[in-house]
């Protein structure tokens, strides 16, 4: 608690003696002026005059002696104090209305007062009292209204100019008791000269005559581009101010009395163009008579200030000298004279322009042996108009310490031309030539070029895809469908044994068990039934399951009768015979095979 | 009826390549004969060839890039623009032909109103692959595909493996054909005004200019009708102009 209470406290109290006993620590910074609200009034019309104290607020009533021609009133005291960059003021106004009752210029005399025992007086402060009525009128003497309102001048500090110097010119905006509004840079016209761009306008309070303006000041620069005689300006300003509507006859008379008028702007914005009196400049040309051999344009006064960085370098690696030159004057187009000292392989500068109006030039420096024991001096030219003549400032040489790189690590540069021009290489634009050869011609559309080889490409490549896909998916039937691979071998190796009977011709009896065995197999294999299961009975029965024609079982039972009274009984068959029960086994096994497998 | 269709088959392998090859040799003959005009700096003389060797139904990269260089020379940047285009829908990679495509394009209307690729295209690679080889490629793919999935029948792939290798190169086969059919679609619209012409907004010379369409400028098709085409620039600006002014790509 004690410890917020000395951090705080303090400082307030401390505070609160400086601001209580200053009146008396700064006393010795005490003035006294008079002010008027206007120097050109209309009779009757009041205005303000302001007696002011500067540098203490400890007095009494500044009284106002009868002054001839105007009706005084004392309206009150204003005080300010502020206290910027610790820069303490204060000020107490004694503010009274001043009612003009007679024509004519006046003069209202010094006013005294007494502040710690010494005498402070005013200046005497001229009125000029016109006709009842004649300054305020509306929109018409807009113009007339702001004369003595407002003013503007433009000042230089010279007159005598060299081409190309920067000569700083201040124009500066008075404006007393006028609300001017949408205030516009100045323009200077005139030619002969390049106007430079203006900084931020200053505005403060300046006396002039008694009458209290607000100032706006504009800083801008302007450069001749020829000698001789050249007028500068005039100057001037686009503002706008506020000025009353005419009266207009409504007859509703809704929006024609001034509650309306005024609610719904009874004011409208008239622009005013406010000049400052124009001067001339006598320009000279720059001298012959000792101009250096490269001279860039730098015109002013200037220190130059160069370092090389670093002081201990290998062969090879870069060493920056970089030179700063400050001052007052144009270095926008400044440019050192060429830097190429021997020994060194140097790249082109690079130049900076700084927010402070400062120019830094960067030059890249490569030593290419330790032989180099200083990096030479460096010049800058520029010509001095308040000398009249030019200067070279010369800085250097700068003393560096250069050691040979290791061994394999030589400083080599590869395509570096120190005579290299700085510019970009500019390129031409063209179409590209024709070609000489036509390439691979082909006719549109045609077979090996057109649709018809990617469809053959396509239809061909679906076939064999489909063709292999079918062959693995039987191979895989084959392999886990036992009566199907029964089937399939049955029509194998019913043809093979068919072919195989030839070898049996002349022997009636192998001839015919060879054909039952085959018939059976084949049937055997067909209806998934093991070879004993084959008789004729059962057969007939399954064959007519599977819808095989009568003329078929007929010619099956008939083989199997011939094999069987050849086998069994010795019946010996004749040539015919056993032609017939061939063809009737081939038609019966082609048969079957038609329809069941 | 067998016989039929290998009469045919060997009449289309054999007949058809040798007609085609006289057209190629006279083309040849042509496209030298365009060279010599061109570097002689006979332009018209140029151009007169190069359209010999189009009409002969002969093509190549090389035969439309030169007559548009020839047309270019001759001041007709119309024609020189569409047929630097066809010679860039054949060689989509040729730096020739897209630097003269490009620069013939900012003199033709300094860089605007030339087509954007969009960003599928553009992921579909349709600006540097050729109709011809985006559909190679999804057969390529598709072919792939085809034989993955049937090795992994007969070498008994597991299914997964099989069904994961078949859908990465199917999605290929997919993205190549999608290019191609963006492409095919492309072509099918595109055209380029051979001379100035003003789009207006009904297709009667009577109704109001929309706005102007310089010569080279390519537009996309939309519609025909009673000898005027509906229009479309490529900042979507939509205006009918005569059948005559555009020829499409």
């Amino acid at each position: 608690m004690k410890k917020i209470i000395s951090r705080t406290l303090c400082p307030c109290v401390l505070f609160a003696a400086i601001i209580l006993f200053s009146g008396t620590l700064l006393a010795d910074d005490i003035s006294f002026e008079a002010s008027v609200s206007a120097s050109k009034v209309a009779l009757g019309v009041p205005f303000r005059l302001s007696l002011t104290v500067h540098g203490t607020q400890d007095i009494a009533v500044v009284p106002l002696p009868t002054i001839e021609g105007f009706e005084s009133r004392y309206i009150g005291p204003s005080s300010q104090v502020s206290v910027v960059n610790n820069q303490y003021t204060a000020k107490k106004s004694f503010n009274y209305q001043m009612v003009p009752v007679k024509e004519g210029k006046w003069v209202i005399p010094p006013v005294e007062v007494q502040i710690k025992g010494a005498t402070y007086r005013t200046e005497t402060v001229l009125i000029e009292v016109g006709p009842a009525g004649a300054a305020v009128d509306g929109a018409k003497n807009a113009e007339a209204d702001i004369s003595g309102k407002i003013k503007m001048i433009m000042v230089s500090p010279r007159r005598d100019v060299y081409m190309g110097e920067t000569l700083p010119v201040v124009i500066k905006l008075y404006v007393n008791d006028a609300d001017l509004r949408d205030i516009s840079f100045p323009a200077i016209t005139g030619d002969g000269f390049m106007a430079l761009g203006f900084a931020q306008p200053k505005r403060y309070q300046e006396n002039v005559g008694g009458v209290v303006f607000q100032v706006i000041e504009f800083l801008t620069g302007v450069v001749p581009t020829r000698d001789g005689d050249v007028v500068l300006g005039p100057s001037i300003i686009e503002a706008a101010i506020p000025v009353k509507m005419e009266q207009v006859d409504d007859p509703s008379g809704v929006f024609g009395n001034d509650f309306f008028r005024g609610f719904f702007g009874g004011y409208q914005k008239r622009g005013v163009r406010v000049s400052a009196e124009p001067f001339v400049l006598n320009v000279r040309a720059l001298p012959e008579v000792g101009r250096p051999s490269f001279f860039s344009g730098a015109i002013g006064q200037f220190d130059v200030a160069v370092e090389v960085s670093p002081k201990e370098v290998k062969a090879g690696d870069p060493v920056t000298v970089r030179m700063t030159v400050k001052g007052g004057g144009d270095l926008k187009n400044a440019q050192i004279p060429p830097y190429k000292p021997d020994g060194f392989k140097a790249y082109d500068p690079q130049i900076k322009n700084n927010e402070d109006g400062s120019l830094v030039f960067e030059q890249v420096l490569i030593p290419s042996g330790s032989t180099l024991k200083e990096v030479p001096a460096i010049s800058f030219n520029y010509f001095d108009p308040s000398k009249g003549q030019y200067e070279t400032v010369l800085r250097g040489p700068f003393s560096i310490k250069v050691e040979d790189p290791p061994p394999g690590q030589e400083f080599k540069a590869v395509g570096f031309s120190s005579e290299g021009g700085n510019g970009a290489e500019r390129f031409g634009r063209d179409i590209v030539f024709i070609k000489d050869q036509p390439g691979v011609l082909h006719v549109k559309g045609d077979l090996w070029s057109g649709p018809w080889l990617f469809l053959l490409a396509v239809i061909l490549y679906l076939n064999i895809w489909g063709g292999l896909f079918a062959f693995r998916r039987h191979q895989f039937r084959l392999e886990s469908d036992g009566p199907f691979a029964r089937r399939i071998r049955a029509r194998q190796e019913a043809r093979k044994g068919m072919k195989a009977l030839t070898a049996y011709v002349g022997n009636s009896k192998s001839m015919a068990g060879e054909s039952r065995r085959i018939l059976d197999v084949f049937l055997a294999d067909v209806f998934d039934l093991p070879p004993g299961a084959i008789a004729t009975g059962n057969m007939k029965e399954l064959l007519a399951e599977q819808q095989i024609s009568l003329p078929t079982m007929e010619r099956m039972i008939r083989v199997m009768d011939t094999c069987n009274a050849a086998c069994f009984a010795s019946v010996s068959l004749s040539s015919e015979e056993s032609g017939r029960m061939i063809t009737d086994l081939n038609d019966v096994i082609n048969d079957i095979e038609r329809r069941c497998v | 009826m067998r016989k039929f269709f290998l009469l045919a088959f060997l009449i289309l392998m054999g007949v058809i390549p040798v007609s085609a090859s006289q057209d190629v040799k006279e083309a040849e003959t042509l496209f030298l004969q365009a060279t010599d005009a061109y570097r002689s700096a006979k332009y018209d003389e140029a151009v007169q060839a190069g359209e010999a060797i189009l009409s002969k139904g002969v093509e190549s990269p090389a035969v439309y890039y030169n007559l548009a260089n020839s047309y270019f020379k001759s001041g007709k940047t119309g024609k020189a623009v569409l047929n630097y285009i066809r010679a860039r829908d054949l060689a989509p990679r040729d730096a020739d032909i897209r630097a003269n495509l490009g620069f013939t394009r900012v003199m033709v209307s300094n860089g605007k109103f030339v087509p954007k690729s969009s960003c599928f295209s553009m992921m579909l690679l349709t600006d540097h692959l050729s109709a011809g080889e985006l559909k190679w490629l999804a057969f390529f793919f598709f072919a792939c595909g085809g034989a993955y999935v049937l090795v992994g029948y007969y070498m008994r792939f597991r299914s997964r493996r099989v069904m994961l290798g078949g859908f990465v190169l199917g999605l290929c086969w997919v993205f190549f054909l999608m290019g191609c059919i963006m492409k095919m679609a492309e072509n099918s619209s595109r055209a380029v005004c051979v001379s100035v012409a003003e789009a207006r907004f009904e297709p009667s010379a009577q109704a109001t200019v929309y706005f102007k369409l310089s010569e080279g400028a390519e537009v996309k098709i939309l519609k025909e009708k009673d000898g005027w085409q509906k229009v479309q620039r490529s900042d979507n600006k939509i205006g009918w102009v005569p059948l005559k002014v555009t020829e499409r790509i």
